[in-house]
C-alpha cells in the first residue's frame, strides 16, 4: 500500500515566478527579425479582427523591438538580489487571502542562459518551507526543482505549463517573466501620457508571445522613458481582454534599477484581483552559484 | 511566528522561526479486525513543531520533536525526535550533525533507494513517515556533481502497531524480541555514500549503503505467554541503488533500482520504473490532471518480503489550483501474480488560511492468501484529518 506524496501543484507553476522574479537581464538578442515580426503581428491582428496597414507595419515592428530591448538592457548588471513578497488575493465577494514568499536571484551574464532563482514559501502556513529552484532558459523550458519539507524530498518538475495560476492568484507564470526581451515579438502602437502618471510619456507596445503554450494571443504594455512599466493588458486566445496589470510605488536601487513595489492584477472575466507587494529589495548581497544548488534548496529559508 | 534580533554586523544576525502543526485524526474501520478486540473507530492527536534558528547565512540549528497520543494503541502513543541538527556551510561543503531525515529517489509508489531513515510504522500504512536518524553527513558540491557521505552510528528499529491498534496482522509483532545480524546492540556504524548530478534533462543519483537493513524480516516465534508472534529480524546488508528521472516537456520518466546483498540472504534485485504525465488546465479550467503509471518488480518473486514483486501502479491526480489548493489523488496497485488490488483515495483542501482537512480511504480487493497483505485484508479504513498550522 502506498501514498503518493502530493505536490503542491499550484506551486508547480511557481517556477514561473522564479523566472519571473528575475526581471532578467538576458537581453538575449534572439527575438525574431523584422520579417518574422511582421508575419507574427499580421497573424495576431487578423486573428483578432484588426485591420493590418502593411505600409507601416515593418517600421512599427522595429520600433517596438528597439523600445523593448532598451528596457531590457537598462536592467542588466544587477548581479544578485533578495526580496520578500506578499500577495493579497481578492475574490468576487470581497474576501481576501494572503501569500508570502522570499526570493533570491543570481543574474547570469551569459546571453544563452537565464538567471537562477530560489523561492521559499512562508504563507499559507501549510506550505511553509516549500521551496523552488529555477534555472531559467531563454527559449527552452526552464530547469526546475521543488523541495517538499515534510518528506525532505527534492523533485524535478516540468516547467512546461506557464499559463496556470500562481498559488491560486490572478498571476500566471508568464506574467512575471514578461520583461524578458527574447520571449516576444513586438509592434509599436503609439505614445501617450502614462496611465495613472499623466506627467510621464509612455510608449505603448503590443507584443506577441513566442512560447507556443502561452495563454495569450497578445499583450499591450505601457513603459516610460526611464524604462519603467506602468500597465500591461493581457488578451486571451479568443482576443478578449482578460487581465490588466498596473505597476506603482517605484523605487530606485543602486542609483539605477527601478523596481515597482506594488503590482495589481485585475481579471476582467472573473472579477477577481491580486495585489502583489514587494518589500524592500537588497541588491548585490554576495550570492553565488553555491547558493543555487540542491543542497541550498534543501536548507533554504 | 518569526523573531528577528540583530546582534552584530549584517551577516551575523540571529533569526528564529517556529512552524508546524497540530492534527486531529479520526479513523473508521468498516470490517471487524482479524485480531481479537481491535477497535472499529480510533481517534488520535499529533503535534509536530519545528523551531529553526539561524546564525548568519551559514549556520543553523533545527529542533523538531514529534508527539502522538492515540485513543487505543499504546504503541502509537509515542514521542520521536524527528530533527535535532546543526547545519554548517563552508563554501561548497555542507555538514550536518544530529537527528535528521534524508530522502533519495524519484518514484511515487515505492521508495526503493531511500534507506537512511527507518519507517515510523505506527503512523500510517504508506511508509512515508520516518523516524529521525542520528547521523553525521558531509556533502560536497562540485561542477561535476554532489558527493555525500553519511555516517549513522545508531540503528533504529521500525515501529509496529500494538495489540489494541489497527491496521495489524492477527499475529502480533513482538518488537521487544527484535534483533539484528550485528548483535543486539543498536550502536553500529552504518554508512552511506551518494553521488547526484543533473545532466540536462536527466537527474541521476547513485548510492551505496552498508549497515543494518531498515526492512525487517518477520520471523515466527513465541511471545511471553507462549503464544505465536512475529519477531522482527534486521539483516546486515549492503545495497547499491540508482535513481534516474528524465524531465521532458510534461513527461517525467522515472527509474529506481537496487540490489541488496545480505549476510543471511541471497543477493536480490528490484526496480520501479514508470512515468508521470500532466495535462495542464484541462477543460479550460485552472485544474491539472496528472496520470501516473509505475511497474514494480523484485527478483525474489512471491518469496519477496515486499508485496511489490510484480505489481502495476496506476494513479490519477487532480489539482484544482484554486485559492484553497484543493486536490484529489487516487490510485491502485495491482499485483500481477496474486490478483490483489490495493486502492487508495486522498483528498485535501485548505480551510481559511491555517487549517487543512484531508480525507483518505484505503482498501483492498480480491486479496489472495498468497499476498503479503493477506493478514490486513479486513483492515480497510477511512480517515479524516484536520490540521491547524502555526
Amino acid at each position: 500500500m502506498t501514498r503518493l506524496e502530493m505536490l503542491p501543484s499550484s506551486l508547480l507553476r511557481t517556477g514561473c515566478v522564479a523566472a519571473a522574479l528575475l526581471f532578467s537581464a538576458q537581453a538575449a538578442a534572439q527575438s525574431v527579425d523584422t520579417a518574422e515580426g511582421v508575419t507574427i503581428a499580421t497573424k495576431a491582428m487578423e486573428q483578432c479582427g484588426e485591420t493590418v496597414d502593411a505600409s507601416t507595419l515593418a517600421e512599427a515592428v522595429e520600433k517596438g523591438r528597439a523600445i523593448a530591448l532598451a528596457n531590457e538592457e537598462y536592467d542588466a548588471g544587477f548581479g544578485d538580489s533578495e526580496a520578500e513578497m506578499r500577495m493579497i488575493l481578492h475574490n468576487r465577494h470581497g474576501e481576501t487571502s494572503e501569500r508570502e514568499l522570499r526570493q533570491m536571484t543570481l543574474e547570469n551574464p551569459s546571453l544563452e542562459m537565464g538567471d537562477k532563482s530560489l523561492i521559499v514559501f512562508d504563507r499559507p502556513r501549510d506550505v511553509a518551507g516549500t521551496s523552488m529552484l529555477t534555472f531559467a532558459k531563454i527559449l527552452e523550458a526552464d530547469d526546475q526543482w521543488m523541495f517538499l519539507p515534510a518528506l525532505k524530498r527534492v523533485k524535478r518538475i516540468s516547467s512546461k505549463n506557464k499559463s496556470g495560476p500562481f498559488m491560486g492568484s490572478e498571476f500566471a507564470f508568464e506574467d512575471f517573466s514578461s520583461q524578458e526581451f527574447g520571449k516576444y515579438s513586438y509592434r509599436f502602437l503609439r505614445e501617450e501620457a502614462c496611465p495613472g502618471a499623466e506627467e510621464e510619456t509612455c510608449d505603448v507596445v503590443e507584443r506577441y508571445p513566442l512560447y507556443e503554450n502561452s495563454g495569450y494571443v497578445k499583450q499591450v504594455s505601457w513603459s516610460d522613458r526611464q524604462h519603467r512599466g506602468h500597465m500591461t493588458e493581457f488578451y486571451n486566445r479568443r482576443c478578449d481582454k482578460l487581465k490588466t496589470l498596473t505597476f506603482s510605488d517605484y523605487r530606485q536601487y543602486l542609483d539605477h534599477y527601478w523596481r515597482a513595489h506594488k503590482l495589481r492584477m485585475e481579471n476582467h472575466l472573473t472579477g477577481k484581483s491580486t495585489d502583489l507587494l514587494w518589500e524592500e529589495y537588497a541588491f548585490q548581497v554576495g550570492l553565488d552559484e553555491g547558493d543555487f544548488n540542491q543542497n541550498a534548496l534543501k536548507r533554504a529559508r | 511566528m518569526t523573531g528577528l534580533l540583530y546582534i552584530a554586523p549584517a551577516h551575523a544576525e540571529f533569526e528564529w522561526d517556529l512552524e508546524g502543526n497540530i492534527e486531529a485524526e479520526f479513523r473508521a474501520f468498516p470490517n471487524d479486525g482479524l485480531a481479537p478486540d481491535t477497535p472499529d473507530i480510533n481517534t488520535s492527536l499529533s503535534i509536530d513543531p519545528i523551531v529553526e534558528m539561524f546564525f548568519g547565512r551559514d549556520h543553523s540549528v533545527t529542533i523538531n520533536p514529534y508527539f502522538r497520543i492515540d485513543q487505543n494503541d499504546g504503541r502509537r502513543t509515542h514521542f520521536d525526535v524527528r530533527q535535532l541538527k546543526w547545519i554548517g556551510v563552508f563554501d561548497d561543503l555542507e555538514v550536518r550533525v544530529g537527528f535528521d531525515k534524508v530522502f533519495w529517489g524519484v518514484t511515487e509508489s515505492v521508495h526503493l533507494v531511500d534507506i537512511v531513515n527507518q519507517d515510523d510504522g505506527v503512523e500510517d500504512v504508506d511508509g512515508e513517515d520516518k523516524l529521525g536518524q542520528p547521523l553525521v553527513s558531509l556533502s560536497y558540491w562540485t561542477e561535476i556533481g554532489t558527493f555525500t557521505a553519511i555516517l549513522m552510528p545508531y540503528f533504529r528499529e521500525r515501529t509496529f502497531t500494538g495489540r489494541d491498534g489497527r491496521p495489524r496482522s492477527p499475529l502480533f509483532v513482538d518488537t521487544k524480541q527484535d534483533f539484528n545480524a550485528t548483535g543486539s546492540n543498536n550502536w553500529h556504524a552504518d554508512f552511506a555514500l551518494r553521488y547526484a548530478h543533473t545532466f540536462s534533462v536527466i537527474d541521476l543519483g547513485v548510492s551505496y549503503f552498508d549497515g543494518i537493513s531498515r526492512d525487517p524480516m518477520l520471523l515466527p516465534g513465541l511471545g511471553e505467554a507462549g503464544e505465536p508472534v512475529l519477531i522482527p529480524f534486521y539483516d546486515k546488508i549492503s545495497q547499491v541503488g540508482v535513481d534516474i528521472q528524465a524531465t521532458i516537456d510534461a513527461w517525467l520518466l522515472k527509474f529506481e533500482g537496487i540490489t541488496v546483498n545480505g549476510r543471511n540472504q541471497d543477493r536480490s534485485w528490484s526496480f520501479a520504473a514508470g512515468l508521470e504525465y500532466t495535462f495542464y488546465q484541462v477543460f479550460d479550467s485552472d485544474a491539472d490532471i496528472g496520470v501516473l503509471v509505475e511497474y514494480l518488480w523484485d527478483s525474489r518473486g512471491v518469496m519477496a518480503p515486499t508485496p511489490f514483486e510484480s505489481d502495476l501502479f496506476i494513479g490519477l491526480r487532480w489539482e484544482g489550483n484554486d485559492e484553497q489548493t484543493t486536490r484529489v489523488l487516487g490510485g491502485v496497485i495491482f499485483d500481477m501474480d496474486t490478483g490483489t488490488k490495493n486502492v487508495f483515495v486522498e483528498a485535501s483542501r485548505r480551510l481559511g488560511d491555517r487549517w487543512r482537512i484531508t480525507i483518505d480511504a484505503r482498501f483492498s480487493i480480491d486479496v489472495s492468501p498468497t499476498d503479503p497483505t493477506f493478514p490486513f485484508r479486513k483492515d480497510d479504513f477511512v480517515q479524516l484529518r484536520l490540521a491547524r498550522f502555526f
